[in-house]
């Protein structure tokens, strides 16, 4: 039994990263419940998905992660990591883009440097979200996925597909090809 | 047939083509937003007829005409649809349909895809239909597929509730391959006894409607018992709280203290198997979520019967979604027991994030130019429901659907002095919006009301409106129905919207600013061509630092380069090359590198 939090922001691709992992426990003999909170789904709001893996089939479990069962977190957004890390406890393995700027939330500094601690007006680095995840006492894998798409697929809608595969890695589980396959054929997919 | 991961949407749908269903009648929702999509794309021989109603209300009269004549039928819609179908419904109990009526409603606990967390519950009394509630993906599954033959069997309509968390979780589905139903022939055959409500006939009719919906109460649908049947006290839950209290109850080893129900047929309930749960029990907790719908039903049914404690909403509260915290204090505190928290500590909150319109959006630059015209006149926005409700909330009220234009005509009527927009997609005029607009001209009212067409029902998954296809003609339309004046400017102009506002306030009567402009997910050669070959820059040496483009705008896609400097770039990755920011910069500092970028764009006007 282990739990994953998938977090991002609307248009960051959560639901699809979802699924494919989903399925890929599913393919290899595992059960997962995941579940989808996306909100209007509208652009930069908050999406994320709370994923259940089992041996055997689930059928009573909670929608949501209790608080210290995560076991693993993957975060396209630090802002986001620090949304859900406090349902980790102290093996939880995190993958967070450490490197992608405040998003939008950046020009609302009413409510930003409030809840960030963050005082310069206008920051839009995200470099103090950062630097309190290493605070934590959890495994935290930082990357760049953001400009590692950009860079090797020529789109930030591929940071997803990228942070999967660090995640993948991981956890020992040699599946690149299939990973790969499915992400091909979901992005062909019209009804995801 | 092996098991396959599917989602609540995709439950219903597969439940529906199993079900063998020959009418499919939607309005779109979230949360049950891409059940219909689902349905559309499957490939069999005898895909079912789809009606994309315009409205709600439309939707069920259809699929009542459907049933009547025979076909198995679902209606599909959220919680605040089923308030517009309501008045239909009322009738569709006395009606003795024929087919197989399963309405298959999105509810919406903690509202995160909706205006509103209303409980619509109490429809189910109010209507006199069976209610099901299923707790799983595969109950979801089953249970639509059980509505169409309990339907089909008592004659009436059958609801399915499905809230938010259940339609968008996933798990692994079993669907059953169904042998095909005979072919059926579908005929309306006249039948004046049951199909004219009126007078005597009335009377009659609803004391049917009442026997046959008594029959169905001798049922007992999906009925779980868990854990110790001899404890003390008695669990009782529905839907996603089954499975939240299950593992709570698991989690605290609570397995020998309690026994649970769980139940899936809620309303009408059946009261002798409740009975037998609750008589022997001290204590007896509703675990459920919004207003407390099973523990009314529940002290209603067993009134005087039982001498058991009955609790509900004293313990858990009506509002916001059920939370998994929430249930665990309850029974750590009942029982006296300390919670084992492995979580680390944690003090610090994530920044809200409220979202925002897509880069790209018309409606950015829309709401921009309303901004302008209206800022000194501090003048009033009519806000109504769709894509253009997202933040930044310019709107001063959003409600339900209609909403823009329909209280800005109270308003335009009672406080005349002050200056109004009212606004709404073209998905909210066809679904009401229209009506609306004739009622402001049969009354004379003066108003302006802002058309958003973005040729496309987007927030719910892009569904089609009567302007994608071109079919209506929209200002032949608006005239026709009276509309003195209308305004087609293009919406990415923003300076064109503002002026056309002012100019519309400037006469009498109804006039219409008919914003045009795709939405900025539709991909369609044009816009493919605009994100190969056009690129955009702001040439920081004729940037005057007015970050209108940045702070007013507030287009994603414009960022500062760095923390301290308030220089702007473009992201290309993000930017859909709308062209909204380069029109209203009043520095000529943005930059379009593309010959076919035309930056002057015509308004058209049209009067009777
Ligand atoms: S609108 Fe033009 S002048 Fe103003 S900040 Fe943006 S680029 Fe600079
Ligand atoms: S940067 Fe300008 S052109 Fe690009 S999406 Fe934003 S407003 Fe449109």
């Amino acid at each position: 039994m282990s739990n994953m939090i998938i977090a991002g922001i609307g248009g960051q691709g959560v639901n699809k990263l979802s699924r494919i992992i989903a399925q890929l426990a599913v393919n290899h003999g595992r059960y997962c419940q995941y579940t989808v909170h996306k909100g209007g789904a509208q652009s930069l709001g908050i999406v994320y998905s709370e994923l259940r893996f089992a041996d055997t089939e689930i059928t009573m479990l909670a929608a949501e992660i209790p608080a210290g069962k995560l076991d693993y977190l993957i975060a396209l957004d630090p802002y986001e990591a620090i949304r859900h890390i406090k349902l980790a406890n102290n093996n939880t393995q995190c993958w967070v883009d450490g490197k992608r700027p405040a998003l939008f939330i950046e020009r609302m500094p009413e409510f930003f440097n409030e809840s960030t601690g963050n005082q310069s007006t206008g920051n839009n680095n995200s470099d103090d979200a950062m630097v309190y995840l290493q605070s934590l006492p959890v495994k935290l894998t930082e990357a760049n996925y953001y400009q590692q798409a950009l860079t090797r697929y020529q789109s930030a809608k591929m940071a997803n597909f990228l942070a999967g595969y660090d995640c993948l890695r991981a956890l020992g589980l040699q599946i690149d090809d299939e990973y790969q396959l499915l992400f091909k054929q979901s992005v062909k997919a019209a009804v995801l | 047939m092996d098991k396959l991961l599917a989602d609540g949407n995709e439950a219903i749908a597969y439940a529906a083509l199993d079900a063998q269903v020959n009418y499919v009648s939607h309005y779109p929702g979230s949360p049950v937003n891409r059940v219909v999509d689902v349905i559309a794309c499957a490939s069999r021989p005898r895909l079912p007829i789809i009606n994309h109603a315009l409205n709600e209300h439309i939707a069920a009269l259809s699929a009542m005409g459907a049933s009547v004549s025979g076909a198995r039928s679902i209606l599909v819609m959220k919680h605040v649809g089923l308030n517009i179908a309501a008045d239909p419904l009322n009738y569709a109990g006395p009606l003795k349909i024929k087919g197989g009526l399963v309405i298959v409603v999105g509810t919406d606990p903690g509202a995160r895809t909706s205006t509103g967390e209303e409980d619509v519950h109490w429809y189910a009394p109010q209507f006199n239909f069976p209610l099901l509630e299923p707790t799983s993906v595969q109950s979801i599954y089953d249970a639509v597929k059980k509505a169409f033959t309990i339907s089909e069997s008592i004659r009436l309509p059958v609801l399915v509730f499905i809230s938010g968390r259940l339609a968008y979780q996933a798990n692994l589905l079993k669907r059953e391959a169904q042998s095909d139903r005979k072919k059926p022939l579908f005929k309306f055959n006249k039948n004046p006894a049951d199909l004219i409500n009126v007078g005597n006939s009335a009377v009659s009719n609803h004391q049917q409607h009442v026997l046959r919906l008594e029959k169905f109460a001798r049922f007992n649908y999906g009925v779980q018992q868990k854990y110790n049947p001899k404890a003390t006290l008695g669990v009782i839950t529905r839907a996603a709280s089954y499975a939240l209290v299950c593992e709570v109850i698991n989690d605290l080893a609570l397995g020998s203290q309690v026994h649970l129900l769980n139940i899936e047929q809620t309303y009408p309930l059946n009261v002798e198997s409740i009975f037998q749960f609750c008589h022997a029990k001290n204590d007896v907790i509703i675990i459920e979520d919004q207003d407390g719908f099973l523990e009314t039903m529940i002290k209603r049914d067993l009134f005087g019967r039982v001498d058991c404690q009955i609790r509900g909403k004293t313990v858990f509260p009506p509002w916001g979604e059920l939370r998994y915290q929430q249930v665990l204090v309850f029974f750590t505190e009942l029982f006296d027991l300390a919670i084992a928290d492995k979580a680390i500590a944690v003090d610090r909150t994530a920044p809200p994030r409220p979202g925002t319109f897509c880069e790209g959006c018309p409606h950015r630059s829309s709401f921009f130019a309303i901004d302008q015209a209206l800022k000194e006149a501090d003048g009033i926005i009519g806000g109504d429901i769709g894509c253009s409700s997202l933040p930044p909330h310019r709107t001063d009220w959003l409600l339900c659907m209609n909403a823009g234009v329909g209280m800005s005509q109270g308003i335009a009527q009672i406080s005349p002095q002050q200056k109004l927009v009212s606004t709404g997609g073209e998905g909210s005029l066809f679904h009401g919006g229209l009506v609306a607009l004739l009622s402001a001209v049969e009354n004379e009212v003066n108003m302006v009301h802002i058309l958003f067409d973005n040729r496309a029902v987007a927030m719910t998954g892009h569904q089609a409106s009567p302007t994608t296809s071109g079919r209506v003609d929209v200002m032949s339309l608006l005239l026709s129905i009276g509309v003195k004046q209308v305004f087609k400017v293009n919406a990415f102009a923003a300076t064109e919207v503002e002026k056309a506002i002012n100019d519309a306030h400037r006469l009498t009567g109804v006039k219409v600013v008919w914003v045009t402009g795709d939405c900025a997910l539709q991909v369609n050669a044009e816009s493919a061509r605009r994100m190969r070959e056009r690129t955009l820059t702001i040439e920081p040496s004729l940037c005057g630092d007015c970050q209108l483009c940045y702070e007013s705008l507030q287009c994603p896609a414009i960022n500062r380069i760095n923390i301290a400097s308030r220089q702007l770039t473009i992201d290309m990755d993000a930017c859909r090359r709308c062209g909204a920011c380069v029109h209203i910069c009043p520095n000529d500092a943005i930059k379009v590198s593309d010959p076919l970028y035309k930056p002057k764009v015509k308004t058209e006007v049209a009067n009777v």
